[in-house]
């Protein structure tokens, strides 16, 4: 049964014992930031802080979806799964959209302010990071915004700093859809409506950060993954439709033509990257939340936190399957390890000719969403397993050829990405690399392609099941 | 009375002008703890040396990435402008 909201997600974490509730008082000051920080570093649970200091009656969410085994949880599968039935079983359920459906009465309108009546500050949005440049109240959650000339509504995940009461500041990359959409508002002269949904439940949290495409709503997609719709409630003070078992709801509008300095904060990448500098201003018109509401926060850093297990390994992997698939391309796995952040992939493929790698390459990195983030793919060939990091090491150590084996060209980059000089960072300047890990076609399989010295290359069938057969006879476990 | 503190983020702390100027600083001892951290736009004296500036508050500055530098400098603020928007 799909799970309805953020409080039941509690209960499924706290019966298979994936989260741990802090009742005694904590500040939201960088004391919760530090802890949710810890356990991502140390694989540690979820966390729920019960007690938050200046802010009684409110609960912050922490690390909801920072393994694999709450993602599994979150999408009611077997904790258990492996990554690659998991991300098999979320590319097919991604793939098969469901059409949300809209309520008339919302849990996430028990409480509404508007106008002069609206405080950010009445919220505890955490200091996510010593250093950050403000307040972080939107960490994990999404962004509802709507294509001015058509019906697609997309939901991102853009941060969003406390700039005063009814301002917020974040991060909107021109190449992300939100940032085109918001080109286009401004082009006619108008701000761009919005509504920040936080604390919905897991799947519609995981959806609103994949890159699912241009054209396709996430609402949808996270219809899918449920296997149910979507209920849908309207928003107070404009036409955009959110959660309606979501605990907060910000609406308003993003400015045209006006910005403040916004930033720096503590980044996916693991880094703090981008610096403080102008960036798009939210104005805030109305707040709706539910009572005691939980707001769900990540602390995005080094690997793995909830972006490096749902964003990366899970959201990625959608459009650059559909386009693979529609290729026709004979690929046997595609993977994002959560420690590559996003900026690398993993494409296991047959190998029936010739630089399939950068024939890979080119239809990877032509999934527009991922443009400045993903800038480094890996092929392996059908023998190595693609979700098995030490057969993919083992692979770019042996397989790619330190000259023949690496392909570079340019491409535009982002603010975020930490190898690039401050001024590539800001001039949008990257550069994309292929690591062919595959034999050339050509290679005479006797003299040329290397036999490999594994237990199942290197003995008849009947020796391996000989062994097999006695293993623990010999004293094994 | 204690002074008020406030940061900003600037280029290189070494460079940064002093004298008047328009700013963006953050609130770091504000009367409601609430209001720790939002962003206030001042019209302000800024000094690289505290005792320059004796009727000055205390002003924090931080890299572009975040990292506090050292030493504070004083600041008096002479007006708070509205926010865009």
């Amino acid at each position: 049964m799909a799970i309805k909201d953020s409080r039941e997600f509690v209960e499924r974490l706290d019966k298979v014992g994936e989260i741990v509730r802090v009742k005694q008082v904590v500040d939201w000051d960088c004391e919760a930031g530090a802890i949710v920080r810890r356990t991502c570093e140390t694989q540690g649970p979820a966390v729920l802080f019960e007690n938050i200091k200046d802010y009684p009656g409110h609960r912050i969410l922490g690390a909801s979806c920072a393994s694999f085994k709450r993602v599994a949880v979150g999408l009611d599968l077997d904790p258990e799964i492996s990554i690659r039935e998991l991300c098999d079983e979320v590319y097919l359920r991604a793939e098969r959209r469901i059409k949300p459906v809209v309520v008339a009465k919302a849990p996430c309108q028990e409480n509404v302010v508007t106008g002069e009546d609206v405080d950010l500050t009445a919220f505890p949005a955490p200091l996510v990071h010593d250093g950050d440049g403000g307040r972080y109240i939107s960490t994990w959650h999404f962004v509802v915004t709507k294509d001015p000339t058509s019906d697609w509504v997309n939901w991102g995940m853009y941060r969003q700093m406390v700039h005063s009461k009814n301002l917020m500041g974040g991060l909107m990359l021109p190449t992300s859809e939100a940032g085109k959409m918001k080109a286009e508002y401004e082009a006619k002269g108008q701000n761009m409506p919005f509504a920040t949904v936080i604390g919905a439940d897991p799947v519609c949290l995981m959806a609103g950060g994949f890159p699912v495409g241009p054209g396709i709503s996430e609402v949808d997609v996270a219809g899918g993954l449920r296997g149910v719709p979507v209920e849908l409630v309207k928003c107070k003070t404009n036409d955009l439709m959110v959660p309606a078992n979501a605990e907060i709801v910000i609406e308003g509008e993003v400015l045209r033509g006006v910005t403040l300095e916004e930033g720096p904060f503590g980044e996916f990448t693991g880094y703090r990257t981008a610096p403080r500098t102008s960036r798009p201003v939210y104005k805030v018109n109305c707040i709706t939340w539910r009572n005691n509401p939980i707001l769900t926060m990540s602390n995005m850093g080094m690997p793995v936190d909830d972006s490096h297990v749902t964003t990366v390994p899970l959201g990625y992997i959608i459009p650059i399957r559909r386009l693979l698939e529609a290729q026709k391309l004979p690929v046997t796995g595609v993977f994002v390890p959560p420690e590559m952040v996003g900026f690398g992939v993993i494409v296991g493929t047959k190998v029936p000719y010739n630089h399939i790698a950068t024939h890979i390459a080119h239809i990877v990195f032509s999934v527009p969403v991922l443009w400045g983030y993903c800038s480094k793919l890996i092929v392996v060939d059908d023998t190595v397993d693609p979700y098995n990091m030490t057969e993919v090491l083992h692979a770019v150590a042996t397989k790619c050829h330190p000259t023949r084996g690496v392909t570079t060209f340019p491409t535009c980059g982002t603010p975020l990405q930490p190898y690039l000089s401050l001024q590539e960072r800001l001039q949008g300047h990257s550069s994309h690399l292929v690591l062919d890990c595959t034999w050339p076609v050509e290679w005479d399989p006797e003299t040329e392609k290397p036999p490999m010295v594994s237990f199942k290359h290197m003995y008849t069938e009947e020796m391996q099941k000989r062994v097999l057969e006695n293993w623990s006879s010999y004293g094994f476990k | 009375m204690p002074k008020r503190e406030y940061d900003t983020y600037c280029d290189n702390p070494e460079s940064l002008s002093e004298g008047e100027a328009v700013i963006m600083v953050r609130e770091l001892t504000p009367e409601a703890p609430r209001h720790k951290y939002l962003s206030k736009l001042v019209k302000a004296v800024l000094a690289r040396e505290p005792e320059k500036l004796a009727e000055g508050d205390v002003l924090w500055l931080r890299w572009q990435r975040g990292r506090k530098f050292h030493k504070p400098w004083a600041i008096k603020i002479i007006e708070e402008l509205k926010l865009p928007g």
